[in-house]
């Protein structure tokens, strides 16, 4: 079997992959959601891919591997891994987690992130109880959620004298901010993640996404102050969304000073490149995002690699679209018994499950989802439904 | 001042990068050679960048720097750069190294990089030959480098060079990699020293070697070149295109041998440096201000290397003529340990044409005087540059 072409559309700002071959199978896959400017990164890789084949994945991968880096530059890469799987899967007519070495277990566990926008509250106290009442409503039973605060929200903005460093009122990207946080700033923090955890109550799982920004002491002195709070973990203080280096060191530090545990990895690509944050301990989770950090197969690795370390692994996933959703249950089914959750991709709008085939609307019942048993990733595009959703430069998408 | 447009041109083979500002001084910046492709990355900083002021250039970069990483990603903003300093130079009537602490040499060393004509074939002869002719070019040069092993064709024109399977994908990078034939190894260092003989003492021999040895070969290699005085082994394990360093390998490497080993052109800011330096992991870096995030950046990193008693040899094969005039100036600011910065110049040779501001000849004797013209001190001059501008790019200079 062999490639015969690689097309990427940008569809409701989120680039779809497509690679079809001579033998009439085409693979699907998907770039994180916020990234249309990749698309002439993935096209880019066309040339290099044409007339492979794509059943042996990784002698394909190992080709364009190079052309990747960390977030943003790790997405076309990954994403091609994806669609070479569904190909790989439909191909033997089997589900892409028996390529991955089989199954180890029929449900999947995936937490909610619940961003504060979406129930229109603040960073107050009271804001935090409304937020937690709200997760706890949610339909899908979930049984985990994670809380952006901190230097990973508008508090940062909110709230007057945060932190000692300058507001960044029109900074371009997100996550702007690094500075000592203030004793007035640090006290309502604290307030605010405890009101969450305590109307959560103990049977829910409360993980924080709190960076990048802190000095590490202000992140230990953070961690410490929450330890009976029994957190799931906190999130990139040090360095993480979008930093293009990981400071494991600094890290390390951190980890080894509190009872909390210290969680990092969402924009890291490759295995090379956490090898001194897992052998050196300087976390206890990883969340590597399998968009980002190479595909599939490279993130089964690192979860193995961490499992032997004594470190979990959360995968992170929160803008992976419906076919990312797709292909985080195939790689979770297969990981082993250090696997938390995943996050879940809750960042699609419900006009994805009209334009695929592969899901009955919203998979996830208490806070589990099962494992599905179609051929490849499990989702397909149908081309007669999604068409409307092209823009005109994608018009031949689906030709 | 404020930035009110940036412009991106492919001229030639190289993105150039153009900063306006409300004060009508422009910056320009230069991209590596053989990447047209990343003209829609640089232009997608436009936005970012409107409104902020070029002359406070780290606050400027501050904006922008979470959006590089490793080569060929980290070009965009490291081209951004270099067009701010030029801004910044232009504003305040001073040369850029007078920005970044002042100039501690009056002349820069430079080793050749990219004067070469391509090697009729790749045996001992063909090297040494090759080696002869660079000795004899006008520039002097006192040190020059040669891509050999896996850093040549020699990996697949030598009949079973490595015991790896050839890779198809001409993509540059790790990709023909595994352990060294005997004859293969033996190939490599007749050709070495047939090069040394060429040279003699008198000019240093630099060699461009990875990645792709494994590291057992790449110790044996290294300690069996030792008598040959080298000036430093590249890439070795890790290099060119290469996502990540394995400073740890390299630490084994390097601890092994008296032949200095280098790496680093692809690696984005000083972070990714922190392992191989301050693990004493290499004994040469080699930074590329188009890559790994500016002149401020590899600056800082060449005083890092120094605390820690490691050499700078700045990359900059294909940075072109403007990439060029931003190495003299940083070059001029390094600590001792900067060792010299490999030679670009200009491709197609049209590019000596439509600028103004360099000395002729560039080099004597292997090295490059300091010019004081403003900013970088090379420019682009647009009645004569622009008949070189794609169609689309016909508004660049307006």
């Amino acid at each position: 079997m062999k490639i015969t072409n690689l097309k990427c559309a940008v569809i409701a700002n989120s680039p779809v992959i497509r690679i079809t071959t001579d033998a009439g199978i085409t693979g699907w896959s998907q770039i994180e959601t916020p990234k249309p400017y990749l698309q002439p990164i993935v096209l880019q890789l066309r040339d290099w891919l044409v007339g492979q084949d794509p059943r042996d994945v990784e002698r394909v991968v190992r080709r364009i591997r190079v052309r990747g880096g960390f977030k943003p530059f790790g997405s076309a890469v990954s994403a091609i891994e994806h669609a070479l799987w569904d190909i790989a899967g439909k191909a033997a007519g089997i589900p892409v987690y028996r390529l991955l070495g089989g199954k180890v277990r029929d449900q999947v566990r995936t937490y909610r992130t619940l961003y504060h926008q979406e129930l229109g509250v603040g960073h107050s106290p009271s804001d935090y109880v409304k937020w937690a009442q709200y997760a706890k409503a949610l339909p899908e039973g979930f049984t985990m959620f994670k809380l952006p605060t901190s230097f990973h929200s508008s508090m940062v903005r909110d709230f007057p004298g945060y932190f000692y460093g300058e507001v960044q009122k029109d900074a371009p990207f997100p996550y702007p901010h690094k500075g000592l946080i203030s004793e007035d700033g640090f006290e309502h923090l604290v307030e605010c993640v405890s009101a969450a955890k305590q109307e959560l109550g103990s049977g829910y799982g409360l993980a924080v996404d709190a960076g990048p920004g802190y000095l590490p002491h202000d992140a230990l002195r953070f961690a410490r102050a929450v330890e009976h709070l029994h957190l799931l973990w906190i999130e990139d203080m040090i360095t993480g969304d979008y930093s293009p280096y990981v400071n494991h060191d600094v890290y390390r530090d951190v980890t080894h000073g509190t009872t909390t545990p210290i969680h990092t990895g969402e924009q890291i690509y490759l295995r090379q490149n956490y090898k001194h944050l897992i052998e050196s301990h300087a976390v206890n989770v990883i969340g590597p995002d399998p968009c980002d950090v190479g595909g599939l197969a490279e993130l089964k690795w690192i979860a193995e690699h961490a499992d032997l370390h004594g470190i979990a692994i959360a995968p992170h996933g929160t803008a992976n679209g419906i076919f990312g959703l797709a292909a985080l249950i195939q790689v979770c089914a297969t990981l082993p018994d250090n696997l938390i959750a995943f996050e879940y991709p809750a960042r699609f709008e419900p006009f994805w499950y009209d334009i695929t085939e592969g899901f009955d609307g919203v998979p996830v019942k208490n806070g589990l989802i099962d494992v599905p048993d179609r051929p490849g990733l499990g989702v397909d595009l149908l081309p007669e439904k999604a068409r409307k959703y092209l823009a005109e430069g994608d018009a031949d998408f689906f030709d | 001042m404020k930035i009110i447009d940036l412009k991106c041109a492919v001229i030639g083979k190289n993105p150039i990068v153009r900063i306006l500002t409300d004060e009508g001084i422009s910056g320009y910046g230069e991209v590596e050679q053989y990447k047209p492709y990343l003209k829609p990355f640089v232009l997608q900083f436009r936005e970012p960048l409107l409104g902020a002021d070029p002359t406070d250039v780290e606050r400027t970069m501050l904006r922008i720097r979470q959006r590089g990483a490793f080569k060929p990603y980290g070009s965009a903003v490291s081209a951004i750069e270099m067009a701010l300093w030029d801004v910044a130079g232009k504003a305040a009537g001073v040369p850029v190294y007078k920005l970044l602490g002042g100039k501690v040499r009056d002349r820069v060393r430079v080793y050749n990089g990219s004067l070469r004509v391509p090697m009729p074939g790749h045996a001992p002869q063909d090297y040494f030959n090759e080696m002869k002719r660079m000795a004899a070019l006008p520039q002097g040069f006192t040190i020059v480098k040669q891509g050999i092993s896996f850093h040549s064709p020699m990996k697949r024109e030598f009949p079973n060079y490595f015991y790896g399977e050839v890779e198809t994908s001409s993509l540059h990078g790790w990709l023909d990699r595994g352990p060294m034939t005997e004859r293969g190894m033996n190939y490599t260092l007749e050709c070495v020293a047939a090069m040394k003989e060429a040279l003699g003492d008198g000019i240093g021999l630099a060699l461009d070697c990875g990645p792709g040895w494994v590291l057992p070969d790449a110790i044996r290699f290294a300690r069996a070149v030792e008598k040959h005085h080298l000036m430093w082994l590249e890439d070795m394990l890790t290099g060119d295109y290469v996502p990540f360093v394995n400073a740890d390998v390299y630490r084994d490497l390097t601890q092994s041998t008296l032949t200095p080993i280098h790496t680093g052109e692809q690696i984005y800011l000083r972070q990714n440096f922190k392992d191989l330096i301050e693990r004493q992991a290499v004994r040469v870096v080699g930074p590329d201000p188009c890559d790994v995030g500016g002149i401020a950046e590899l600056k800082w990193i060449a005083e890092y290397a120094d605390l820690h008693g490691i050499l700078m040899a700045p990359h900059g094969t294909g940075n072109g003529v403007l990439g060029m005039a931003a190495l003299v100036q940083v070059c001029a600011t390094l600590p001792h340990n900067f060792i010299a910065f490999e030679y670009p110049g200009g491709d197609p040779a049209w590019w000596y044409d439509i600028v103004d501001g360099l000395p002729n000849p560039i080099v004597r004797d292997g090295m490059i005087e300091v010019w004081d013209r403003p900013g970088m001190g090379v420019d682009l001059v647009p009645e004569l540059a622009r008949r070189y501008l794609q169609e689309e790019d016909i508004g660049f200079f307006d």
